[in-house]
């Protein structure tokens, strides 16, 4: 798989990763300049801008029901049961 | 014994000790199996491996632990990487599922965290995969616009700076954009850039979640930057070049 960064880039990215992280970072071979590392935060800061909902309020005590009913399915020898149709990867709901 | 029941059973032993013992403490503690004698008062909070060995034993409370513990930053890469809330709640339930399932088999020399994404990632997977229909995107823009379609066309981010938005936090217009641009990644550059990024998982801990060598982690991270810049670029080029 090619890269779409030149080398430059590709470092500034470990660097902020690492910096960022504990990324199991390995220096990398090329020095990126400050200007160059201060775009590159300024590309991670703008892709850690995308928000997340939070989970529903009911979602662990919804999933420890559903996780009884499954052990029960399995002990009575019925098949799982499958996910509901609702679920469709892509969309935003 | 199913987890409710193991919950309610539980909390029946210790109204029952409570009426039998109403002063004795002491005798209650000793009485709890569910430490295996190792916590009769739990001081500080316990490891998630320490809380899943609980588990295993048969102390039910302790998977609640575990959910509450990783419900938000579990669901927050499951909605981030599937995109749909229903989805995330869904493959939420079936990674618990697993995790209940597969008590048995961890071993608490690991770490819990990255085996949980692991299951949670591999879920997903699977449910993308079986719902190949794409839904059409609002944004129109191609993946390598500025190259060929193999995705060999470099991006310069300095460069590409000046269509950066002077405060990306602060409008809710440009975070809705990211997230939309985010879902339009390909899947396997999504997830390794969530999980770098928003999880900071350390390269050898996703080389393992997605079962790739630490090299393909690291260049779909910097393919995955570098395909997040082009496809901004392609929807924000600036009226004028700075």
């Amino acid at each position: 798989m090619s890269d779409m960064l030149n080398a430059a880039d590709r470092a500034a990215i470990e660097i902020l990763l690492s910096q960022n992280g504990k990324s199991g970072y390995i220096a990398p071979a090329a020095s990126p300049s400050k200007k160059r590392l201060a775009a590159a935060q300024q590309w991670l800061d703008l892709l850690g801008s995308c928000p997340a909902e939070d989970p529903p309020a009911d979602l662990a005590a919804r999933t420890l029901r559903y996780i009884a009913r499954a052990t029960l399915d399995s002990a009575t020898g019925e098949a799982p049961r499958p996910l509901p149709p609702r679920a469709q990867p892509g969309t935003l709901s | 014994m199913s987890v409710a029941a193991n919950r309610k059973n539980s909390t029946h032993r210790r109204v029952a000790d409570k009426k039998l013992n109403p002063d004795d403490g002491a005798t209650r503690r000793k009485r709890q199996p569910h430490y295996g004698g190792q916590y009769v008062v739990p001081r500080a909070p316990r490891s998630d491996e320490d809380l899943l060995v609980a588990y295993q034993q048969g102390e039910s409370s302790a998977f609640g632990q575990l959910m509450e513990r990783y419900q938000k930053e579990l669901f927050h890469f499951l909605i981030r990487f599937l995109g749909n809330r229903a989805a995330a709640e869904d493959i939420f339930q079936e990674t618990f599922l697993q995790v209940h399932q597969s008590a048995a088999l961890f071993d608490p020399q690991r770490r819990f965290r990255p085996w949980l994404f692991t299951i949670a990632a591999n879920k997903a997977r699977d449910l993308m995969r079986s719902n190949a229909r794409r839904p059409a995107s609002a944004l129109h823009a191609p993946i390598n616009g500025a190259g060929g379609e193999d995705g060999s066309a470099f991006i310069d981010l300095m460069e590409a700076a000046t269509c950066l938005p002077e405060e990306p936090l602060m409008r809710r217009e440009t975070r809705q954009q990211v997230q939309e641009l985010v879902r339009r990644m390909p899947d396997h550059l999504r997830e390794v850039i969530i999980l770098s990024y928003f999880h900071q998982f350390p390269y050898k801990e996703i080389a393992d979640i997605l079962q790739v060598p630490l090299g393909t982690v690291k260049s779909r991270l910097h393919a995955a930057v570098g395909q997040f810049a082009q496809l901004w670029k392609n929807v924000n080029r600036p009226s004028s070049a700075a």
